[in-house]
């Protein structure tokens, strides 16, 4: 008897400790299967900073923006990257900003908001031109970047992570209509009208980058 | 001295007077061979040292250089002379045609007013002074160099000839006396020459070609926009410039030059610019119109990595002619310039890219007014530069073709110059432009600049 026991102990703790594993994953839990780090296309645009070539305006650790400054965002090479990956109602492709601690994730829901650029720009871009070469032609239509505010994209309440502060913004239409169309990567504009500071393409943990995951 | 001279233009002013009674002179004709009984090429003696002398006296007055005495110099450095075995007098030779005899009637030389003709001394000849030799080498020399419209009219080979000899004469009073006995100032028509010789008017560059100059450019102008700056913010330039023209002679001087830059920024930041090497050479002057080309390279190897990895880090390649005309109130030059395509690569954020300047094309002319030391005016140009693109290699920026640019700028030009030194305040602006170009953007630092144009100084030597 003692040894039906022993082996019966034996087989209880090996199916509960399996069940442990399914029973313990959270249905929020999803799996990465891609990631693309911007660690290069970053550029902050600012109304006071004339200088183009400002070196606070690229590869920093954060950036603070607010109504007048501005993040332009072009995944470079997003395409050769992630471009053939199939996008539908169970996976999806989010943009990930991360906010630097002391901030609550939350108290910036609906305020702020990434918007697909309409205009080809360089590293060399201001708040009034995208580039400075060919006169109007290198200016933006609107300072600070141009963009359709309808086509503006706010967080993904659901899929964003409070506790690690990542905001998660789901940019698939865009990544279909634009990427895997073969269209111009224009990139975005990371707006907000309050103070709030993202963290940079100098942190390579946790600059802005572009997940393809499931979601349930 | 003075009195040699007082005597020989006694002498000169009796021949004019000989010429108004024994008309028509006609130098060398009706020669019946009785001068020519014996005669003996000279190798040495007093003559021939008279005949250096001479020679050396013309080129310290830079005699080639005023316009109808181009082939002066030559006659008479390369003039075989001849000593007759016996004197002639002046009466025999009256009969023959002109010459030149003292006041006591002897004849000392003759000669055949066309180039190249050989002179025979008279005996007579050897009793004057080196300084009336010196003269009669001179006066016979003009006799055969001259156009051939003036250089049988005695009257005005005396002057010129007196003007030359004469104690303390100067470059400008010659010249002054052979402008006026030029019945309608016409420009040289060469009399023949030993050489090709070139004639460069007596304010080209060629006449002092090197030089060395001290430059400062300040790129103060305000920008069209200040958050369309499209390179570095570069405020002033200084530069060292040595030209040296080691190659040739004056007339077909082939130099070269260096210039060194240094640059300065808004924010203080100051670095090695370009170095400029270049090459100027006189391909011809006609009429009073110097044609010059040169080519010139201005090369980043020496340029702090800050300035190379810019748009005004190209390599310049240009080549271009000039054509000048100066005459003793105005100067005009037109310039046609043309720089070769080049490129230069940015990295900014990890991202490169690549600028493609395409040919530049410039027309400029400049033009102003004299007045002693000073020449005043300014210059207004035009350069079209063909196809500029900007791409990416790493980014999704791709490439963006900007297109043609068009730049139309003046500036005045101000200089005073003395005894070779020349201080000259100068400026750029530019007047209208293609798409709102600024200098930036044809990349030529130490040509046109940056920005919407510069004030300059500069102060040289030229030698």
């Amino acid at each position: 008897m003692k040894r039906y026991q022993f082996w019966f102990l034996i087989l209880l703790l090996t199916i509960l400790t399996a069940c442990d594993g399914i029973l313990s994953e959270d249905e929020n839990d999803h799996l990465e299967r891609n990631v693309v780090n911007s660690l290069k296309g970053v550029k902050l645009i600012s109304e006071d900073i004339l200088d183009g070539r400002d070196e606070s305006t690229f590869t920093e650790e954060t950036y603070l923006l607010n109504s007048n400054r501005r993040m332009l965002l072009r995944f470079e090479k997003i395409r050769d990257e992630v471009g053939s990956v199939v996008i539908d109602n169970t996976t999806r492709m989010f943009m990930i900003l991360k906010l630097t601690d002391g901030q609550n994730l939350e108290d910036y829901f609906g305020k702020i908001e990434i918007c697909p650029l309409l205009k080809n720009w360089m590293m060399l871009a201001t708040w009034n031109y995208a580039h400075p070469f060919a006169g109007k032609k290198g200016k933006w239509g609107n300072p600070g970047g141009d963009f359709n505010f309808s086509e503006c994209i706010g967080i993904n309440e659901e899929n964003s992570k409070i506790d690690s502060n990542e905001a998660y913004f789901d940019i698939s239409d865009w990544f279909i209509h634009n990427i895997q169309s073969g269209r111009s990567n224009f990139g975005w504009v990371v707006i907000s009208e309050e103070d709030i500071t993202i963290i940079g393409d100098n942190n390579a943990a946790h600059s802005p980058r572009v997940v393809w995951r499931e979601i349930f | 001295m003075n009195k040699n001279y007082l005597l020989l233009a006694v002498a000169i002013m009796l021949l004019i007077s000989l010429k108004s009674m024994a008309a028509p002179t006609n130098v060398g004709n009706g020669d019946d061979g009785t001068d020519l009984e014996g005669f003996a090429k000279l190798e040495s003696g007093p003559l021939i040292e008279s005949q250096l002398r001479a020679v050396n006296q013309l080129r310290k007055l830079n005699i080639s250089n005023i316009k109808g005495l181009g082939n002066l110099i030559n006659e008479i450095e390369k003039n075989n002379i001849y000593m007759t075995n016996k004197d002639v007098s002046a009466k025999k030779m009256e009969e023959m045609g002109a010459f030149h005899a003292g006041l006591e009637g002897k004849v000392y030389a003759r000669t055949f007013s066309r180039p190249h003709a050989p002179t025979r001394f008279f005996p007579a000849s050897l009793k004057l002074s080196q300084n009336q030799l010196m003269a009669l080498h001179i006066h016979e020399g003009l006799h055969r160099a001259l156009p051939e419209e003036i250089r049988d009219d005695e009257k005005k080979v005396s002057n010129i000839t007196l003007a030359i000899i004469s104690p303390e004469s100067t470059y400008d009073q010659i010249n002054q006396v052979v402008m006026e006995v030029y019945p309608d100032k016409k420009e040289q028509i060469p009399a023949g020459s030993y050489t090709q010789s070139v004639n460069v008017s007596k304010d080209s560059k060629l006449n002092n070609p090197s030089s060395l100059e001290l430059s400062f450019r300040s790129f103060g102008s305000p920008k069209q926009d200040e958050t369309k700056l499209q390179s570095l913010p570069i405020s002033s330039i200084y530069s060292i410039s040595s030209h040296l023209y080691p190659f040739g002679k004056n007339e077909y001087a082939l130099g070269t030059g260096i210039d060194i830059s240094y640059i300065k920024q808004d924010d203080g930041k100051s670095y090695m610019g370009p170095l400029g090497l270049s090459l100027r050479k006189l391909i011809f002057t006609m009429r009073g119109f110097d044609l010059e080309t040169y080519g010139r390279a201005d090369l980043h190897t020496l340029s702090d990595e800050e300035l190379k990895n810019s748009l005004m880090g190209r390599d310049i390649y240009k080549v271009g002619v000039s054509l000048i005309k100066t005459t003793d109130i105005v100067y005009i030059q037109n310039d046609l310039e043309y720089t070769a395509p080049s490129e230069v690569k940015e990295t900014i954020a990890n991202i490169n890219y690549t600028y493609k300047f395409g040919s530049t094309v410039a027309a400029r002319i400049k033009a102003g007014g004299r007045y002693k030391n000073f020449h005043a005016g300014g210059f207004f140009e035009m350069l079209v530069s063909t196809n500029f693109t900007v791409e990416s290699d790493n980014s999704d920026f791709g490439k963006e073709e900007l297109g043609r640019n068009r730049v139309v700028a003046l500036g005045p030009e101000i200089m005073w110059g003395r005894n070779n030194f020349d201080v000259k305040f100068y400026g750029r602006y530019l007047l209208n432009s293609s798409k709102e170009t600024d200098f930036d953007q044809l990349g030529d630092l130490m040509g046109t600049g940056v920005g919407q144009g510069n004030l300059g100084l500069s102060v040289s030597y030229k030698f």
